[in-house]
């Protein structure tokens, strides 16, 4: 697929889909500002909640939240959307040749634009209220890359399958539910027993880019190298198993659309 | 230039799709195979046009979802030297909320043009579009015409290889079909290929150099797009009978035109057919204008309660230029018994364009709405010919028949305001 078509269709995604409204693209803003809001702000305030063990400020497990969700959100937004491509495109799959491996780009490139506008925010915030981390920040983009190959991968296995088996794009969605409980996002680590801990560290990918966000975003340290290396690693595998398995059955799902 | 070898492609008809999943874990099959293709095998020529024809569920969409590259084949190569577009993506990607303009860029991304290419066109997609201020208008508001205008402005700008034109032209009116026809034309002579598909068989003869016949998804019959239609009528024909009276289709040589196309369930014999003059002769070459009789002489080889009896002229083009029955013409006819012969008179005003024509005849039994048949039994295309002449004493004209124009030339005492 040419790079002006997979623009076009993440342009669909953002400018298009507001088409007729009157806020229009502001609305790609508006919704994580107001969730940045609800976290921080209930959270801090309303709530009180403090990270434990963390001489910690009104804001730091508000910022311990965001820092973790926005990713999350990107994933398992990735996830859930790249479930359904192929049948949300099938007007398109079956009118003209569109090569199925790359059509799920789309919806990573505007997941990617969607985390950058609540990133962008997000550090708006954390210099208003003093938060910035250091020079670790950098390594973001990078986090970010090596997440997205893991959920590409893992969308695109529901892709294939949700083609036969329409349940699947419901299925990816509890799973994504049930992974966001499961990983540390809105509860720390530090409190719950060392065998989840060990789970977490060798067991969940997303663990892996969580702790990473927190360490740079919270901490402001350099997070471990193995850890996202392992991460790296998972996800091109999971992609290429993807990949391989969208190969042996482009025949049959486009028989199928 | 298409060439496509050896092609087939075949279905698996699932009752659910977790069949196939099924499928994949157990290792059994559950599935109904449907073979839509087998075996299709033809090149186009750069310039040239090939007509696609068959009845519904022949296999004309499943070949071009190939050829597109939506479908992707059992076995066979396809080779197009380009991008093949046309109206088959019509309106494929429109945002109904979104401008005429926004949709023109939208739907060149989806065939393949580069903004710059989109940029360089545009003007000129808007200009054959005629859409006037529609063009700044949400597509909602459009009428499948206009979505149609759009959309074919786009296909032939998208600079093709091959285009493809099929029943979705028939939404345009009559001027932006004749636009569209000599956007095709104009395509064709740059060196396009055209595929043509459609069920309007007077199309395919005059807009196609070679014709292809699909039938169960094989190819019955190639060549020339006139006995290419032939067949296909006689295969309806076949089909109208359920298929169980056999049907001889016999096809004259590709150049002659002496030996009829005929198709029939050989229950009615077709024993003559003689053309006179107004003195009684027998001729076969007349002048413009001249009055004829065409004699069709039958046997009936079973009864028949309620027979009709059909004459058609068509031209060298095998177009029809004439054509009606004793059904339509509100004759009543008797009944004819097994073995009875029977002789139809056409008395006509050949009143015909110089050229060659022959005479198709046809015959049907039990008619249950005007010009509609419960079963056709004859029909035999050039079942003679007629060389119609130019009449010195007649004006001359153009195009199919004289319509005896009364002029008159009038110089008004005022001019109108």
């Amino acid at each position: 697929m040419n790079l002006p078509l997979l623009l076009q269709f993440t342009r669909e995604d953002f400018i298009d889909r507001y088409a007729g409204s009157v806020l229009g693209g502001l609305w790609a803003f508006i919704h994580p500002l107001v969730m940045i809001f609800i976290f921080v702000v209930v959270f801090a305030n309303v709530m009180a909640a403090r990270l434990p063990g963390l001489e910690s400020s009104t804001y730091s497990y508000g910022i311990y939240l965001v820092s973790g969700l926005l990713p999350w959100m990107a994933f398992a937004n990735t996830i859930g959307r790249c479930a359904s491509v192929f049948l949300d495109k099938r007007a398109l799959i079956g009118k003209i040749h569109l090569p199925l491996a790359q059509l799920p780009l789309y919806v990573v490139l505007s997941e990617a634009i969607t985390f950058v506008i609540g990133y962008t925010l997000f550090l708006g915030f954390l210099i208003v209220t003093g938060h910035l981390p250091g020079a670790a920040m950098l390594l973001v983009p990078f986090l970010f890359l090596a997440q997205q190959i893991l959920a590409l991968g893992i969308g695109l296995i529901f892709a294939v399958f949700n083609v036969f088996f329409r349940d699947l794009k419901e299925m990816a969605t509890l799973l994504t539910t049930l992974w966001f409980w499961f990983t540390p996002i809105v509860w720390v680590l530090d409190i719950v027993p060392p065998l989840v801990q060990d789970i977490q560290v060798h067991l969940n990918p997303a663990f892996l880019f969580v702790d990473a966000y927190h360490r740079v975003m919270v901490h402001g340290q350099i997070p471990e190298m193995d850890g996202l290396l392992r991460l790296l690693g998972i996800g091109a595998f999971v992609l290429l198993l993807a990949y391989g398995l969208l190969k042996a059955l482009e025949k049959d799902i486009r028989d199928f659309l | 230039m298409i060439r496509v070898h050896a092609l087939s492609k075949r279905f698996r008809l699932y009752r659910r799709p977790t069949d196939r999943l099924r499928e994949i874990l157990l290792r059994r099959p559950f599935h109904t195979p449907h073979q839509a293709l087998s075996d299709i095998s033809f090149q186009v020529e750069p310039g040239q046009s090939l007509g696609i024809i068959g009845q519904n569920g022949a296999g004309k969409s499943t070949l071009l979802k190939l050829l597109t590259g939506v479908l992707l084949p059992d076995s066979g190569g396809i080779h197009i030297d380009g991008r093949i577009t046309g109206l088959l993506e019509l309106g494929t990607g429109f945002n109904p909320e979104l401008p005429g303009l926004d949709n023109i860029r939208i739907n060149a991304a989806l065939l393949g043009m580069s903004p710059d290419e989109v940029a360089q066109r545009r003007d000129a997609i808007i200009a054959f579009a005629e859409l006037g201020e529609f063009i700044a208008e949400p597509v909602k508001t459009y009428s499948s015409g206009m979505l149609m205008r759009l959309g074919f402005a786009i296909a032939i700008h998208a600079d093709p290889a091959c285009f493809v034109v099929d029943e979705a032209l028939s939404v345009g009116d009559a001027y932006f079909q004749q636009k569209c026809m000599r956007a095709i034309q104009a395509f064709r002579e740059q060196g396009g290929s055209v595929l043509f598909v459609s069920h309007d068989m007077n199309a395919v003869k005059t807009l196609c150099d070679q014709a292809i016949l699909l039938d169960a998804g094989r190819i019955v019959d190639a060549g020339r797009p006139k006995h290419v239609v032939d067949h296909y009528h006689a295969l309806l024909l076949q089909k109208a009978h359920g298929g169980d009276t056999p049907v001889t289709v016999h096809r004259p040589g590709e150049e002659t035109m002496d030996t009829p196309a005929l198709a029939g369930t050989g229950e009615v014999e077709l024993l003559a057919v003689r053309i006179r003059d107004d003195r009684g002769q027998t001729v076969a070459h007349i002048t413009s204008e001249q009055r004829i009789t065409v004699s069709i002489h039958l046997r009936a080889r079973r009864s028949l309660d309620d027979p009709h009896y059909g004459f058609g002229l068509r031209n060298r083009f095998g177009q029809s230029v004439f054509e009606t029955n004793t059904s339509c013409a509100g004759i009543a006819t008797a009944p004819l018994a097994a073995g009875e012969t029977v002789v139809i008179h056409w008395q006509l005003e050949a009143n015909l364009a110089p050229g060659h024509y022959a005479i198709t005849v046809g015959v049907a039994n039990r008619a249950h709405s005007i010009g509609a048949f419960d079963e056709t039994l004859l029909f035999v295309h050039d079942a003679a010919l007629l060389e119609v002449g130019l009449n010195p004493d007649a004006i001359r004209y153009d195009g199919f028949y004289n319509m005896r124009p009364g002029i008159h030339i009038e110089r008004p005492e005022e001019m109108p305001a």
